[in-house]
């Protein structure tokens, strides 16, 4: 019955979202419409939509729990021996369900908008909630049509199929609803942005009225990214952290024009330069973020992290993005022009550094984009070609090592407008005073290279410390460039408590750049570490072996297991190799009990890997398989400066929210 | 003379164009020795592919073909719907989801007499998932 309510309401929200689509954008002239009538009406359908399709979401959420297996969705995919977290975290474990997340994070930022926009600039929201419904209108029509969720199977089978194991983690309850938030956050500001190529008007108050919409989706997409890295990493057999797999890549492209819309968004709120550059990047973000959602659905291409996908779905799929990138597009190609150029700003500035970062993100952003599409642009003159990790850092990570170089000095440097007057500047009165802010600049960067070359050697020292790592002069250069970040971030922050005499007065904005800034530099040096310093073995034991891995060495105890017993919420046969990590003395330093498991339900198996987490790196180890020969196989490793790759991405996500927070007070502000 | 706004535009737009041309070279040299082609077992014996050359192979493994006696060092045959077959040979941990008469893509070199070194195995997440290329090549079953 529940469900049946849901379904209605998923189904309503459609003539709904239409009626919003139509009243806000349809000229109101000829209809003697007020202002305010129209506003809310088009507010109050923003509303009622989140709240129907809230419904519709939490109607599967409770089929899911309930053990509804009358639904085709659950039947597929849940079973009443399962968790609860996972029923739960299973609904959108599957397609169906996990497009319903997505409308449903669509409408919820779409009520959010409804609530926020404020007076002076109803016609501007009016307007993003009208583009705002479009998108609706069409991914309800998609879940609707293609992949309704709520399909009955008659009659009710008892039990569900149950969930892919591999799902079975509390990865799917976190990655896909943080990254989905990120992705559409995105919406709002391409709703902001399409809104603003309709209108002609892209001023300094529209960039600060986009600004927290954008810092909130980019702070979500970040910790999605993040987590979903976290979960490549101990989920075996996917790759590790990173492995530039195409579902991987097609995350990191809104992410990539994400962060420089971030940035170019700041120009323009603080000189009105590069706004047709920004509405670009808006456009572009979402269209990114939708490619991102669904290419990967489509099976157009081979990943190792791709699930259930449905080649007929592929076609809907693709009517949306060429529909959404024809008009997006189109109407920027038509509007952009009218925008005035904004002014001008001196080379070395803020505006200056933001537009490199701009340059270099771009860039990046396009020979990811050439990688991973690669495979259907050779397929369209013959033979599909793939192009592999080598491609990519070749490609990709010569633009990121200048793009820190200028990130971690950029913050230092004052927004600068050009002078219409040329010549003043030349003036000889100000020739001492050049002459001091060249010195002091010099100052500065010299202080930043040191400061980048104490901490990479304090890194290398603490890494040689612990264990002999082999270490090319290439790794070492490397540390010195993620020093100079962390080093940047770190002086921003030392700057700005200067400037304001005291630390409980740096503002937000400033705790943000340096947060983010600093956590990405620590990051580095955890990407660094984690792939180019790794120690691992693949063994063979019996109990009672020992086998040496880079500083560690381990003894097999033995191998025990433990049977499906769902009180405990065990839905599988678990067998735990016991291995213990033993100290230079030969005694026992502790035991991990890396864990193999079997899942009668699905006669699937699962490897989970046990890992101790060290602020220096993991000990990260893994129970293959055991083999003919009596043997057990395990895969053990040492992964240095794990830890500090997410340690810096949770920075970098805090960063974005107190960035989020500090752009949300300026509108507050501004209204006032 | 040229306004300083005009100068400060030419400066960035020349520097943009200097990124891409710069993309476009890295491009250019980085991608002749990273393209992967995919081949099935009956291609790959009729093409003569020098061996150390990486390329992606797919098909299904054929059933009673897996072999390992240590758990570590693996052997399987791989064929396709036309009938073609491939020894290959894996060391390493083996994908959870690996098993006879499956779908898989190994990514590897020809090791110059008759066999396929593979250093990657993608085998299917779940049950509903077929990597495209074997949708094409190997959908016998």
């Amino acid at each position: 019955m529940i469900s049946e309510w849901a379904h209605l309401a998923l189904i309503l929200a459609l003539p709904l979202a239409l009626m919003q689509a139509v009243i806000a954008l349809l000229p109101a002239e000829p209809l003697s419409w007020t202002p305010r009538f129209r506003q809310s009406v088009v507010r109050g359908a923003a509303l009622t939509s989140a709240v129907l399709i809230s419904i519709a979401f939490l109607g599967l959420v409770y089929a899911f729990i309930s053990g509804d297996f009358s639904i085709k969705t659950t039947f597929e995919h849940s079973h009443t021996a399962k968790p609860l977290l996972y029923k739960i975290s299973g609904t959108w474990g599957n397609h169906e369900g996990s497009i319903l997340l997505w409308v449903l994070i669509l409408a919820l930022f779409g009520g959010m908008l409804s609530l926020r926009g404020g007076q002076r600039h109803q016609d501007l929201q009016v307007r993003a909630l009208g583009v705002q419904a479009l998108i609706t209108l069409a991914f309800l029509a998609f879940t609707i049509f293609t992949s309704n969720p709520f399909e009955r199977l008659i009659p009710a089978p008892i039990e569900g199929r149950g969930l892919n194991p591999l799902l079975q983690d509390i990865g799917l309850a976190l990655h896909p609803p943080l990254l989905y938030f990120g992705y559409v956050g995105f919406s709002i500001t391409f709703a902001l942005t399409v809104a603003a190529l309709l209108r002609g008007e892209a001023d300094q108050a529209w960039a600060r009225l986009v600004r927290p919409w954008a810092m909130l989706a980019w702070t979500g997409l970040t910790a999605g990214i993040a987590l979903g890295s976290w979960w490549a990493y101990y989920e075996l057999g996917w790759g590790g952290f990173w492995a530039w797999d195409p579902v991987e890549n097609l995350s990191f492209l809104p992410w990539l024009t994400g962060t420089a819309f971030i940035h170019s968004l700041m120009v323009v709120e603080k000189s009105g330069a590069l706004r047709v550059w920004t509405l670009f990047l808006g456009v572009v973000t979402f269209v990114l973020a939708i490619l991102g959602t669904f290419v990967v659905r489509s099976g157009l291409l081979t990943s190792v992290h791709a699930f259930a996908v449905d080649p007929s779905r592929g076609v809907f799929i693709l009517l949306i993005l060429a529909l959404s990138v024809v008009v997006a597009f189109g109407l920027f190609a038509w509007r952009a022009p009218q925008f005035k150029a904004g002014g001008g700003f001196a080379p070395i500035s803020r505006e200056g550094a933001l537009v490199l970062n701009n340059l270099f993100l771009s860039t990046g952003a396009g020979v990811v984009l050439l990688g991973t599409f690669f495979p259907l642009i050779t397929e369209a003159f013959g033979q599909p070609l793939t192009v592999g990790k080598p491609y990519f850092d070749a490609t990709f990570l010569p633009f990121m090592v200048p793009l820190i170089l200028v990130m971690a000095v950029g913050p230092f440097l004052p927004w600068k407008r050009l002078r219409n007057h040329p010549g003043t500047d030349d003036a000889t009165g100000k020739d001492s005073a050049a002459i001091a802010a060249t010195r002091a600049r010099v100052r500065g960067l010299l202080t930043l290279l040191v400061l980048a070359l104490a901490l990479a050697v304090i890194v290398i020292v603490l890494l040689h410390w612990q264990s002999e790592p082999r270490m090319s002069v290439a790794v070492a250069l490397a540390m010195v460039l993620a020093g100079w970040l962390l080093g940047g971030g770190l002086l921003t922050l030392v700057q700005r408590v200067r400037a304001s005499g005291n630390i409980t007065r740096v503002s937000l904005a400033s705790w943000s750049v340096s947060l983010a800034h600093a956590g990405l530099g620590i990051a580095v040096f955890g990407l660094i570490a984690g792939s180019a310093m790794v120690q691992e073995r693949t063994v063979n034991l019996s109990p009672g072996d020992t086998v040496e891995v880079g500083h560690l060495t381990f003894r097999l105890e033995g191998v025990r297991e433990a049977q499906v017993d769902p009180a405990a919420g065990r839905n599988y046969i678990a067998a735990f190799a016991d291995v213990a990590v033993l100290n230079a003395s030969g005694g026992v330093d502790k035991v991990l009990s890396p864990e193999r498991r079997f899942y009668p339900i699905r006669q699937d198996s699962t490897t989970e890997a046990a890992i101790d987490v060290t602020w220096l790196g993991d000990v990260f180890l893994a129970f293959n398989a055991q083999a003919p020969n009596g043997g057990y196989v395990l895969s053990l490793s040492w992964r240095p400066l794990i830890p500090w790759l997410y340690f810096g991405c949770l920075l970098m996500v805090l960063g974005g929210g107190l960035g989020a927070l500090a752009a949300w007070r300026r509108v507050g502000r501004m209204r006032q | 003379m040229m306004t300083s706004r005009v100068r400060s535009r030419l400066l960035w737009v020349s520097l943009g164009g200097l990124m891409v041309a710069g993309a476009v070279l890295l491009i250019v040299f980085a991608l002749p020795g990273q393209l992967n082609a995919f081949r099935t077992p009956t291609q790959l014996a009729a093409l003569d592919i020098p061996p150390g050359k990486t390329l992606r192979l797919g098909g299904l493994i054929v059933a009673g073909s897996y072999a390992t006696e240590d758990g570590i060092a693996h052997r399987f045959t791989l064929t396709d719907k036309d009938g073609g077959t491939q020894v290959v040979r894996y060391s390493g941990a083996l994908p959870d989801l690996f098993r006879e008469g499956q779908g898989i893509i190994a990514t590897g070199i020809l090791d110059g007499v008759g066999g396929f070194d593979a250093k990657t195995l993608l085998t299917k997440h779940d049950e509903a998932y077929v990597p495209r290329e074997l949708r094409d090549h190997a959908s016998g079953q």
